[in-house]
């Protein structure tokens, strides 16, 4: 942040300088337009003078130079009421400073929120730190990326941090969503209703010869269209289970074969998950992860941040997610469930594939309608000669092709 | 739980998300709208001779360096869009021309 400071204030300190020599050779401009009108009016009445003088006989007419120099007169004066307006200091041409004043004041208002909006950011950074070290550095052998418990800080409303080293997994990361307190506009939007809430979202990414095929997730019942849409696995694959489960009504679950909820879904989970109704958001485990493609098997919960006195509630969903590692990575579907699943898997794999080999043949048709219509137009615009000519050149074409086709057949 | 914690496990430079994408280009999300909107305004006010869309890009330009990711707050990205809206103010109350400013 300092940085940004320092580099703002040189970029001003540059520019003011650049203002001052720009302000100085408008002066002496105007020095020199001065000059310029001087001598104009002494020549008119030099001209006259000299004109009394080489005109011998012919008397001097002396209305006429009168008018000219009064219009002369009348001109300098306008030029001198435009000089000295011109000559003021800017800030006092202008009339009003009402839309200066107002922006500063943006401006000034916007670099406060921003200070006062990163550190509330920082506190909660730093809350939600100290009570979760305990449990990350339990259950994994590196947390942060250097020995120390570090997060990282993505911009002032992103923080996130990875832990390694635990069976079953790589690693997870850990990222910690906040209000954009930072920027006024987004917290003028948040006062509207239009902001989205402080986000815990865990990932973790399971090792591959680990976790049968499946995909589950349980997710609130309102952005359940939402989720399907923006998870094409989900959408491809699962449908939402009817079933009472135990969970309230508030919660929607989807998945790919039948038996999932049973195996996830136990009474100690539904409790939890009842409990912190209001700090859920979704959970989700998926064989088929886009997050990264590396890490194909992965988990995924999303959690509310809750007041500071509530975070106790978050320790529990938190401990929850470490817990499903390992019940995610050793969960054996029964036989008949995890051919069903495969069959899907496989069956996907083959619509994906046709559809891929349906739309390279209809490129390359339309490659060659394009390329035929082409050589049509090239023929319209032939004179007939160049069209003989062409017909010939193509029937050669086609006679040695033929040729060529012939010989193949021989040769074979 | 913690029986699972294993030292061996370590996966080195482990990333969920990675910042970059394997060819190097950034992530098609991370379009930064202020910065493009500070451009557009100050162009604008130049062009027009507008006051008031120098100042609009001034705020964006502070809007865009507030919300800066912390690993791309670099010289040129910071120069380029301050030094541009500043110039367009300068040009606008200090600059020759500043009479045919509105």
């Amino acid at each position: 942040m300092n940085k940004k400071i320092y580099f703002i204030l040189i970029g001003i300190l540059l520019l003011g300088l650049i203002s001052v020599s720009l302000s100085q050779p408008t002066e002496f401009n105007e020095v020199e337009v001065e000059e310029d009108i001087e001598y104009e009016g002494t020549g008119v009445e030099n001209k006259y003078q000299s004109l009394n003088q080489d005109g011998g006989s012919e008397a001097p007419q002396p209305q006429e130079p009168e008018i000219i120099a009064t219009e002369v007169r009348e001109e300098t004066e306008e030029m001198k009421k435009k000089r000295e307006l011109d000559a003021l200091p800017f800030f006092k041409r202008q009339k009003h400073w009402y839309m200066e004043i107002t922006f500063i004041v943006i401006i000034i208002f916007y670099v406060i929120n921003y200070f006062i909006g990163e550190k509330t950011n920082r506190d909660l950074v730093k809350l939600w730190g100290r009570k979760f070290q305990p449990i990350f550095e339990q259950n994994f052998a590196k947390v942060g990326n250097r020995d120390v418990f570090t997060i990282i800080k993505i911009n002032a409303s992103t923080f996130t941090f990875i832990c390694t080293g635990r069976e079953n997994c790589n690693g997870a990361q850990v990222t910690l969503d906040l209000k954009k307190r930072h920027d006024l506009f987004s917290v003028l939007l948040d006062a509207f209703g239009f902001g989205s809430p402080d986000k815990v979202t865990i990932e973790v990414a399971l090792t591959k010869d680990v976790m049968d095929p499946l995909i589950f997730a349980v997710v609130k019942q309102k952005a359940l269209a939402k989720f399907k849409s923006d998870h094409e696995d989900v959408n491809l694959f699962c449908s939402k289970y009817n079933q009472a489960t135990g969970l309230s009504s508030s919660f929607g679950v989807l998945c790919d074969t039948d038996c999932l909820p049973s195996l996830f879904l136990k009474n100690e989970v539904v409790s939890t998950l009842n409990a912190n109704e209001n700090l859920f958001e979704s959970m989700y485990f998926t064989d088929h992860s886009l997050i990264n493609t590396k890490y194909q098997k992965a988990l995924q919960f999303i959690f509310k941040f809750p007041k500071v006195s509530d975070i106790d509630k978050l320790v529990l969903l938190t401990k929850m997610a470490v817990h499903f590692i390992d019940i995610v990575a050793k969960v054996e579907l029964p036989k008949a469930h995890k051919q069903k699943a495969e069959k899907l898997r496989e069956k996907a794999k083959e619509s994906v594939v046709k559809q891929a080999h349906q739309d390279r043949q209809e490129e390359l048709q339309k490659k060659k309608f394009e390329k035929m219509q082409k050589e049509k137009e090239m023929v319209a615009k032939m004179t007939p000669e160049q069209q003989r000519k062409y017909d010939e050149k193509e029937y050669k074409k086609q006679l040695k092709k033929k040729a060529s086709g012939k010989y193949k057949v021989l040769l074979s | 739980m913690s029986l699972s914690k294993k030292e061996s496990a370590i996966v080195h430079g482990f990333e969920m998300r990675p910042t970059k994408s394997g060819d190097g280009a950034e992530n098609p999300g991370d379009i930064e709208y202020w910065s493009l909107l500070c451009f557009a305004f100050a162009f604008i006010g130049i062009i027009v001779k507008y006051k008031i869309c120098l100042w609009i890009s001034v705020v964006c330009c502070v809007a865009y360096l507030a919300n800066m990711k912390a690993k791309d707050a670099g010289l040129r990205q910071i120069v380029s869009s301050v030094s541009l809206s500043l110039m367009g103010l300068v040009m606008a109350y200090f600059g020759p021309n500043s009479h045919m400013f509105i």
